[in-house]
């Protein structure tokens, strides 16, 4: 063998082995359930990237998601897949480019048309707004919710049964809430239902927990958080 | 499958029909569409739409969309106005939630022009003037 030959193999081998260390990123799945905080033991080192998000309630990096370099952490109902040691951003498609191409121009039509489609959404608006559970007020009231869960595959269950949001995908009802001069300050909440910052107005960061949370009916907000928060 | 040649049909449609818009579009209609789109997706409010934005704002709709909980919308469900530009005879008027998500990002980047992870306010333009062009062939 000369060795140039040589060479040529010994690089190709590297190559495949490089090929094979980006392969061995794997998928994990992680759920807030009941809209609580749920921590995920994964070896973060290799980077974290959410990969397909399965709940309409929202999934926000550093807010209703985060990790660090043991585990991966999810919060008030977001649920996803998340890639781990993929170590750059590419996304997977093991989609067939065929199908991937059909769907790819569903999507663009579904962007489009929602935009469009605003317009009709009082059609729908009310459908299920008698459902929801009580879930801030009243821990004894989740026994539909418990039994919803538990007979379905959840992956839907967000903005469907309970958080119905109308035709176009309108938030229910919106609301602002502002903390002026860093003070804390409650805003009544409309309806009941899972809310969450639907336009942070301000430059200091509107984080749950910290800047701005749920307590009862109300949302509080402080240190300087300003909001228009949504209702789903 | 037949069926998935005229969506192929369909997605080329769009991105052609996008680059062309891109380029010869008044600031009229797709104006209003573009400032839609803000008001909707753009939650920290910086005049953009990030893919994360766009995410949320996609998946929270497919979920309004899906009343029966399946994970697929059809019927009822998927409205027929998806189809606009499309070949509607080959078209399956069924889209599970496994394709939405696959396509989230490629749709975006398609869109993003630049690369940067944000639809800018041209790029947003682009998007909304290729929806009103997707419109507009519906017959």
């Amino acid at each position: 063998m000369s060795r140039s030959k040589m060479l040529a193999t010994l690089s190709l081998v590297g190559l495949l082995m490089l090929a094979a260390t980006a392969a061995q990123a794997s998928t994990i799945t992680c759920e807030s359930r009941n809209n609580s905080y749920q921590s995920c033991p994964v070896d973060t080192g290799n980077g974290v990237r959410l990969s397909r998000q399965l709940s309409s309630q929202g999934c926000w990096q550093n807010d209703t998601w985060g990790y660090d370099r043991n585990r991966i952490w999810v919060d008030r109902g977001c649920r996803a897949e998340f890639e781990v040691g993929a170590q750059n951003s590419s996304s997977a498609s093991a989609t067939s480019a065929t199908s991937a191409v059909a769907a790819a121009a569903v999507v663009g039509l579904a962007a489009a048309a929602i935009i469009a489609s605003n317009k009709n959404d009082d059609h729908h608006k009310n459908k299920h707004n008698n459902s929801y559970n009580d879930n801030y007020n009243n821990p004894y009231s989740n026994s539909y919710y418990d039994r919803y869960y538990d007979s379905h595959d959840d992956r839907y269950y967000a903005n469907t049964r309970y958080g119905y949001n109308g035709y176009g995908g309108d938030p229910r009802r919106t609301f602002s809430c502002e903390s002026r001069n860093d003070r804390r300050n409650y805003c009544d909440i409309p309806k009941r239902g899972h809310v969450e910052v639907y336009k942070q107005r301000s430059a200091s960061p509107c984080t749950y927990g910290r800047s701005w949370g749920v307590d009862g009916n109300s949302v509080w907000v402080k240190d300087g958080c300003r909001a228009e928060f949504a209702v789903y | 499958m037949v069926t998935w040649k005229s969506w192929i049909g369909a997605a080329m449609v769009l991105a052609t029909m996008t680059a062309s818009a891109a380029s010869s579009q008044p600031a009229d209609q797709p104006v209003d569409t573009a400032k839609a789109m803000l008001d909707r997706m753009d939650r920290n409010m910086d005049g953009k739409i990030s893919f994360e934005e766009y995410r949320n704002a996609m998946v929270r709709r497919f979920g309004a969309r899906d009343v029966n909980d399946d994970g697929v919308l059809e019927g009822n469900e998927f409205p027929k106005e998806w189809l606009a530009g499309a070949d509607v005879q080959g078209a399956t008027g069924k889209v599970t939630f496994e394709q939405f998500t696959v396509e989230l990002q490629i749709v975006f980047d398609r869109f993003d022009v630049d690369k940067d992870g944000q639809l800018d306010a041209a790029e947003i333009e682009a998007f909304a003037a290729a929806r009103k062009t997707q419109e507009e062939s519906r017959s």
